[in-house]
């Protein structure tokens, strides 16, 4: 197959390789502006690479607050929050999919309405119950109330669904127990669905802003989000450099995750798109 | 007219060689079926004709005019695909016509003609229907209509009836042969079933690894095939094929060439075998005879040999058929014919 | 302890067998109930109510819902929250198709174009916020910068209430228009490469296929994208609140940020977040309603 030079060949091209840039260069400014010293950052013209990089920045963000707390806290939250959705997850699509009850569509069809109710409408009510219970203080209000991640249920159930009976039922006849037949013989085969929800929560709570926003209320249980945020009130005028030095820690992971197995994030995000 | 003619063809996907420097040549009017096991090429030339699988390198003409370069839509071929690629959110109508509106011709020989065309089709009364309403049988006339309402020069068809159940598939194949007799005009026609192949096409082409094994009409290919490959491919049960002593050269018979007798028989060829299983058909049975360690299918209006028994097989000369060492046939005017025959 | 369901009559179940799925879907029901389906009800009785979280709240009927429906700031909350989503949904949307359909052939070039524009998608909205804000900072910006060399004037960005809408719904485009894009693309590869080379053979040329094959073929997953994108521009808080503070003045003040400030900034004024908070959740009902209904019509399907 030949390959035919076009001027609109060459034009798309370019037009690509500008994509490119519009995408990752502020990705790019981002982590060398965490490099630079003030001056430097605001110098016009501006530099492409730090003329000395200044892991310093990097110290001042770390003291700045308790970032190692920050940190934890990040961690904590996200993998705890993984793992009351799996436990939750779970079981409640097994039930969805394999069983037959009273009352399945009623209690599914809560779910698929959980599903279109946002946080940014429940709040309030959920901050006044975590300010009655006195957990304001701890992590809980940041893991539990995302517990039941209803497009999580939903979508697995789907592929439980297109699980066999047959095997189920060659398992019974094998004399499994319930259990067994939940971990031998649903998980295996639900595992490439499984890893992708549970990736995609744990990227979107170690991103979250807005709910730990709401819920934290000291220092002690920020996540590495709020910790970066609470860099911006430091002396009024805005340290650049030690502000995104901030976000280069909250996003370096996730570009170098991302790097590595893009093909596999992607594909989890943009089937579970497709109905 | 509309012969097809291919030269030096050759067609690489990234380093796997498909077709290399094939030439062919497919007969005006004729309805040339294109056969072989999957990978053999056969679907690639149908598409190199169509020009939506364009060849690597060499020249494909069509009446004498070289349409290598051409876009699809100018070569005046149609086709109709294995999956009917009907456009599911289009009406009937609306996919019969969508070529003819493309090509800017005129509203009211539009209409007339998707109605002459359905019509004969037999979807005259489902024109305003959706496809994800009609049955496969349906759907696959639809893609015929399409194809009909360009009156091309050339109708390829690449396993049309494949995903058809069995009683509309042999109604359907019916139907084709009657509708190349009416128009006239060249099907090229790829299957794997080799039913169809023989009861459809005018010539067959028999493809293997992207080499031509044989081309001729249905007779001349089961009666007087060119190589191992050919005299296996075509007829069911196979036909049977035994080695001369430590030798590549073999010799070969069809089961319906053998005759079973209780006493020798005066044939030229003449074995006394055991029958080691048997199945009836009703019409016909089928035995599996074995004799020096040798298994022969052999195909009988008779009925009546038992499993187990003795019994002497028999086959006339002319019935025996010689290959060589580089599986290609020994004709009996080749001069080795008969000094293998006499081995027998 | 295992249940051997063989040798019993058909159809009979044992006490333990007929509980066992509700026992299954207990726990998510149960964070289900208590972090959706409560939250909710509480938020709609309470927005009938009058409360400053700390006394008992009064029964105050629709009151809420007048005060807040006369106010200029609520009003323009609503209509910053629509203009926002319009543009960002509208831009967001047709620029994607258009870059799925550019991009849609499997090429070095395409794949890596692909991949870097969805980048942003799985990078925090925070600091996504806080790299363009420094971009787009009025006096040491990278964005002016650009502008003054190519001869144009400097822009205030987040700090003018005329160009401050534009750079967070820019911020939004940005980080979107990959994930968009992706979806698409995906879509797209699911239409069946043999309608095309049919549409070949009809002589249909570029356009005609996009629009006579392409675009109904995957109208299914549009729409869903269309409703989701919507819903969630419709519950913007992250950038607002990193860029612009809802400022200058009340520029770019989002519902969202209007039910925050309503429920924590500003004192005893619980009902009114409450009622805004209804509000919001009926225009993201009505919006996936809508979508269901339409979803039966006038979308195609196999």
């Amino acid at each position: 197959m030949k390959k035919v030079i076009t001027p609109w060949s060459i034009l798309s091209f370019l037009l690509k390789i500008l994509l490119i840039v519009v995408f990752l260069f502020p990705f790019y400014w981002m982590i060398t502006t965490g490099f630079k010293t003030y001056q430097e950052a605001i110098a016009y013209p501006p530099t492409l690479w730090p003329k000395e990089m200044q892991w310093g920045n990097f110290v001042k963000v770390w003291q700045s607050g308790p970032y190692l707390t920050y940190l934890l806290n990040s961690f904590l939250v996200s993998i705890g929050t993984l793992m009351i959705q799996f436990l939750v997850m779970v079981p409640a699509s097994y039930a969805f999919a394999k069983f037959e009850f009273k009352g399945r569509g009623f209690f599914f069809a809560i779910v698929m309405v959980a599903f279109m109710v946002p946080q940014q409408v429940t709040f309030i009510s959920i901050f006044t119950m975590m300010s009655r219970a006195n957990l304001l203080k701890t992590l809980w209000p940041q893991i539990i109330p995302h517990a039941a991640n209803a497009f999580g249920i939903f979508l697995l159930r789907q592929n439980f669904m297109q699980i066999p009976d047959e095997l189920l039922e060659s398992a019974r006849l094998d004399n499994a127990g319930e259990f067994q037949i939940l971990t031998k013989v649903m998980l295996p085969m639900g595992k490439p669905t499984l890893v992708s929800i549970l990736m995609l929560s744990f990227i979107s709570t170690w991103n979250d802003y807005f709910w730990p926003f709401i819920m934290a209320s000291n220092q002690n249980v920020y996540p590495l989000t709020l910790g970066i945020d609470a860099l911006r009130d430091v002396e009024g005028a805005f340290d650049w450099e030690i502000i995104m030095a901030g976000n280069v820690i909250l996003v370096v992971p996730i570009i170098i995750v991302y790097a590595l197995f893009h093909k596999r994030i992607v594909r989890a995000f943009a089937y579970s798109g497709i109905k | 007219m509309a012969e097809i003619r291919f030269e030096d063809i050759t067609k690489k996907f990234g380093d796997k060689v498909i077709l290399d420097r094939l030439n062919l040549s497919i007969e005006d009017g004729s309805f040339t079926v294109m056969i072989g096991p999957s990978g053999c090429g056969k679907t690639t030339l149908l598409r190199i004709i169509a020009g939506i699988g364009p060849q690597t390198s060499g020249k494909v003409y069509l009446d004498g005019e070289d349409i290598s370069g051409l876009p699809p839509a100018k070569r005046n071929v149609a086709m109709v695909f294995q999956n009917y690629a009907i456009y599911p959110t289009m009406t009937v109508q609306e996919n019969i016509e969508f070529g003819l509106k493309n090509n800017k011709v005129p509203k009211a020989e539009r209409e007339r003609l998707v109605k002459e065309i359905s019509e004969i089709v037999g979807i005259g009364d489902m024109l305003n229907r959706k496809p994800s309403t009609l049955s496969g049988g349906q759907r696959q006339r639809i893609a015929l209509a399409r194809a009909m309402v360009k009156k091309p020069k050339v109708f390829l068809m690449d396993e049309p009836l494949s995903n058809l159940d069995a009683k509309l598939r042999v109604s359907m194949r019916t139907e084709l042969i009657e509708l190349h007799n009416r128009l006239k005009t060249t099907f090229v026609y790829v299957t794997h079933d080799q039913t169809e192949a023989m009861s459809m096409g005018t010539n067959i082409i028999l493809m293997n690894k992207g080499i031509i094994q044989q081309e001729a009409t249905p007779s001349v290919i089961y009666h007087d095939p060119d190589n191992l490959f050919t005299a296996q491919f075509i007829g069911s049960p196979q036909m049977n094929i035994i080695h001369f002593d430590d030798s590549a050269v073999c010799y070969g018979f069809r089961p319906e060439k053998v005759h079973l007798t209780n006493e020798p028989g005066q044939y030229f060829y003449t074995r006394r075998g055991t029958i080691v299983t048997k199945e009836m058909l009703g019409s016909e049975t089928i035995y599996q005879v074995r004799y020096a360690g040798n298994s022969v299918m052999v195909k009988s209006l008779e009925d009546t040999f038992e499993q187990d028994s003795e019994v002497y097989v028999g086959v006339k000369q002319k019935n025996i058929l010689l290959f060589d060492e580089n599986e290609m046939r020994i004709r009996p005017e080749d001069p080795r014919y008969d000094g293998w025959m006499q081995k027998l | 302890m295992t249940d051997k369901s063989i040798a019993r009559p058909a159809g009979y179940k044992t006490p333990w067998e007929k509980l066992r799925p509700y026992i299954y879907i207990l726990p998510a029901m149960f964070f289900l109930a208590l972090f959706t389906v409560y939250p909710v009800i509480d938020m709609v009785i309470r927005s009938f109510e009058k409360w400053n979280l700390v006394a008992t709240p009064t029964w105050v009927g629709l009151d809420n819902y007048k005060y807040i429906f006369n106010r200029k700031e609520f009003i323009d909350a609503i209509w910053h929250t629509v203009t926002y989503a319009i543009f960002v949904v509208g831009l967001g949307l047709s620029l994607a198709t258009l870059f799925a359909v550019w991009l849609s052939k499997s090429t070095f070039m395409n794949n890596l174009t692909r991949t870097v524009m969805f980048m942003p998608h799985v990078i925090a909205l925070l600091s996504v916020a806080m790299v363009w804000a420094w971009i787009m900072n009025k006096n040491n910006g990278l964005l002016n910068l650009v502008l003054n060399f190519f001869g144009l004037p400097s822009l205030k960005w987040a700090d003018s209430s005329d160009t401050a809408m534009m750079s967070i719904i820019i911020v939004a485009l940005w980080k979107a228009i990959g994930y968009n894009t992706m979806l698409i693309y995906a879509a797209i590869q699911n239409v069946p490469a043999e309608l095309y080379e049919a549409a070949d053979l009809d002589n249909a040329n570029s356009v005609k296929k996009f629009f006579k094959i392409t675009l109904p073929m995957i109208s299914p997953q549009m729409f869903m994208l269309l409703i989701t994108a919507t819903t969630g521009s419709f519950r913007v808080f992250d950038t607002v609140r990193v860029m612009t503070h809802g400022g200058p003045g009340t520029s770019t003040q989002v519902l969202v940020y209007y039910i925050y400030k309503q429920a924590f900034i500003l004192n005893g004024k619980v009902g009114y977040a409450f009622a805004a908070a209804v509000v919001l959740m009926a225009m993201i009902g009505v919006l996936t309603l809508a979508y269901f209904r339409v979803l039966s019509k006038r979308v195609h399907y196999q």
